[in-house]
């Protein structure tokens, strides 16, 4: 009994639970499918022996492996399942069929993927992924996010068709289609897998489907979305490209170009969309070093960051549900009418900055630490960078603007309270994991788990050296912000769209594609006229000689046709005569 | 509450729970003790440093304060490129066909 459990992948789980919500009408049906989905998934994980192919099929001469836990997939399974169990409390308040199902099967299509040992089932679920979670975007029911979710869709496809090419080219070369490590460049194939994980991944210049589609996510899809696609590429990279040294500059730049978009975007979902590329940055740059100190790393800051980063968009998805805007010119002063989910905000917040005793500082302790023990000393510097951009953006910008700061006058209701246990939840977390070691508790807990647990136990990220100057970088970062308002030269927050990478086309290629529709609406009819035209005019030519009424019927000699007929076929005649004889 | 009281209007009003986790945010000195505390935090820090003896991996996190500069620095140059930029990439709110400016639900 327990064996026939254990070959279970629990995303399929998640994925027959949400295929059954979207049957189900009754709405404590759904929910309770929702919440106790990924608890029956989690359990499942739980009691599966490591290390083995717990279910394989071969098929078509292919040999696929539909189940394996590792020390890599564990912890981004447990986050993905935690994470679904808090959307789920997230979502409780509403009755929504389409998003309750599709909040399920994209969360089980990423646990599914997770869990994988081969490239065709990874791509089977990765497809899924996408297919599954447009819905969330749909749902907010706007012209805006229509257009985003289908931007969204098409490119998320493109990384999956990208996938399975590079998987058929890697096939074709070796025979192998085992999900494996891989080093770039021996074969096409990798490349095209990189771009596949890259997109997904929101690599720099691949990124805007997600500051595009996020945003404009329903309050509980956005929540459910920051969960899933990024870090489930993370963990495909961490899988397939580990210590690939390319990863280090692409991670290292994708830290820091969000901090200049987040400054001056207005919209505060937007702001915590470019802050969510900002942190896969650290991922990615940790999995380029490759060592197990930074492989612990990437592991560790995607599981604090499932968590923070769903906190945060649960905040501002509150703030969204109450005022109707995340806008942060038409907020502030919110703390007065939802004071439960500022401070859940404030606590998301101090997590992702990295303030000591909350879950980003024992995570990207560990990067930080392996990026330099690596001597990639541009990079860190960049990470380091990116560290009091965080604080900026996630750290400040986000609850100052939307609670505190210039007061809006708006005084709405808190938050219903099926949101704010889930904050609450969160926000529990961040701190639980985040302390120091005590009782059993704290940041061993999530050291207990990473891939290398064993070099994890022997870091110490509570020593004198690592609070003194994580608290330099943020007090004087803090202390910056508050130098730059007292002066006036924080800039002020305007109402606008902020062009990014997306204008190539979103407008250059959609005013190309418009352009050359416009002109093929005018030059196809001038083209068909002028053929039209030529026609005619041949015919005509054709017909005033030849017809019964044409040149050669006319004239003095009637009927010419018949004189010139029969002059020819005399000399017809006459040759073959001469030539026969 | 007596009769002659007017009714608080929406931005005077405040959740209990408000009053007594953020209450302090409403005090007029306040943004005077952020600004001085931050301030004398940071010296703190700094001064600090050297007494600390830090262990370093290279030689640049070696200079007293370094991480402390670094963070004012970055921070500063990240906010104040905020102005060029706004103005360089900001359009208006329909710059884009089928933005409606519409958000979520």
């Amino acid at each position: 009994m327990i064996e026939g459990l254990t070959a279970i992948n629990p995303g399929l789980i998640l994925i027959v639970a949400g295929a059954l919500c979207a049957l189900v009408p009754q709405v404590r049906v759904r929910q309770s499918i929702a919440i106790g989905a990924p608890i029956l998934a989690g359990i499942l994980l739980g009691i599966a022996p490591h290390e083995i192919d717990l279910a394989s099929l071969s098929t078509m001469g292919l040999d696929l492996v539909l189940y394996r836990v590792d020390n890599l997939n564990f912890i981004f399974g447990v986050a993905f399942l935690i994470a679904a169990t808090l959307n789920g409390i997230y979502a409780l308040h509403q009755d929504d069929q389409v998003q309750d199902a599709s909040a399920l099967i994209y969360a089980g299509a990423a646990v599914a993927a997770t869990f994988v040992g081969d490239f065709l089932s990874l791509f089977i679920f990765w497809e899924l992924t996408a297919i599954s979670s447009v819905f969330l975007i749909l749902k907010s029911e706007t012209r805006a996010a229509y257009g985003a979710a289908m931007r969204y869709l098409a490119i998320q496809v493109l990384s999956g068709v990208l996938l399975l090419y590079g998987a058929a080219q890697l096939f074709a070369a070796t025979g192998d289609i085992t999900l494996r490590t891989l080093s770039l460049g021996a074969d096409a194939g990798t490349w095209m897998l990189l771009i596949a994980f890259g997109i997904k991944a929101a690599f720099p210049l691949l990124h805007n489907w997600l500051q595009d589609a996020y945003p404009r996510a329903t309050v509980v899809g956005a929540v459910v979305l920051s969960a899933f696609t990024t870090k489930l590429a993370v963990y495909v990279l961490a899988r397939v490209f580990p210590g690939e040294p390319l990863l280090i500059w692409v991670g290292a730049t994708m830290t820091v170009f969000p901090v200049f978009f987040a400054v001056i975007e207005n919209d505060l979902r937007k702001v915590l969309a470019y802050s969510l590329n900002n942190q896969v940055g650290f991922m990615v740059c940790a999995i380029g070093v490759g060592s197990q100190l930074a492989m612990n790393g990437a592991a560790a800051h995607a599981f604090a960051h499932i968590i923070y980063k769903g906190l945060l968009f649960m905040s501002m998805g509150a703030v969204l549900y109450r005022t109707g805007t995340t806008k942060a010119t038409e907020l502030g002063g919110l703390y007065r009418s939802m004071p439960w989910t500022a401070l859940f905000c404030l606590i998301g917040a101090a997590s992702i900055s990295a303030f000591p005793l909350f879950s980003g500082f024992v995570a990207k302790s560990l990067t930080m630490s392996a990026v330099l023990e690596a001597h990639y000393v541009v990079a860190w510097a960049m990470l380091l960078f990116a560290s009091a951009g965080v604080l900026e953006h996630s750290g400040i910008k986000i609850p100052y603007f939307a609670f505190f700061g210039h007061d809006s006058g708006k005084y709405v209701e808190e938050a219903p309270f099926n949101m704010l246990l889930a904050m609450g939840l969160a926000a529990f977390i961040c701190i639980a994991i985040g302390l120091p070691t005590f009782l059993g508790g704290g940041y061993g807990m999530l050291y207990a788990v990473l891939p290398y647990p064993d070099v994890a136990l022997t870091y110490q990220p509570y020593t004198l050296d690592h609070i003194l100057t994580q608290m330099q970088l943020l007090i004087l970062a803090a202390f910056a912000f508050v130098l730059l308002k007292r002066f006036g030269l924080y800039p002020a927050e305007k109402p606008g769209t902020v062009l990014d990478a997306d204008w190539a086309y979103r407008r250059a290629g959609y005013g190309a594609a418009r352009w050359s529709g416009a002109v093929w609406a005018k030059a196809g009819p001038a083209m068909t006229d002028v053929c039209r035209g030529l026609y005619q005019r041949a015919f005509d030519r054709i017909e005033a000689a030849f017809s019964p009424q044409g040149v050669l019927a006319r004239g003095p000699l009637t009927g010419g046709m018949a004189v010139w007929s029969a002059a020819l076929l005399g000399l017809v005649l006459l040759l073959s005569f001469i030539g026969a004889s | 509450m007596a009769p002659d009281t007017p009714p608080l209007n929406d931005a005077e009003k405040m959740h209990p729970i408000a009053r007594a986790l953020f209450g302090w945010v409403t005090f007029p000195r306040t943004g005077q003790i952020i600004f001085w505390g931050l301030a004398l935090l940071s010296v703190l820090l700094i001064v600090g440093d050297p007494i600390a003896q830090r262990h370093t991996k290279e030689d640049i996190e070696a200079v007293t304060g370094f991480y402390g500069l670094f963070g004012f620095v970055a921070f500063a140059f990240a906010v104040l490129m905020g102005w060029p930029l706004g103005r360089l990439l900001r359009r208006s709110e329909t710059y884009y066909d089928d933005d409606d400016a519409g958000q979520g639900e």
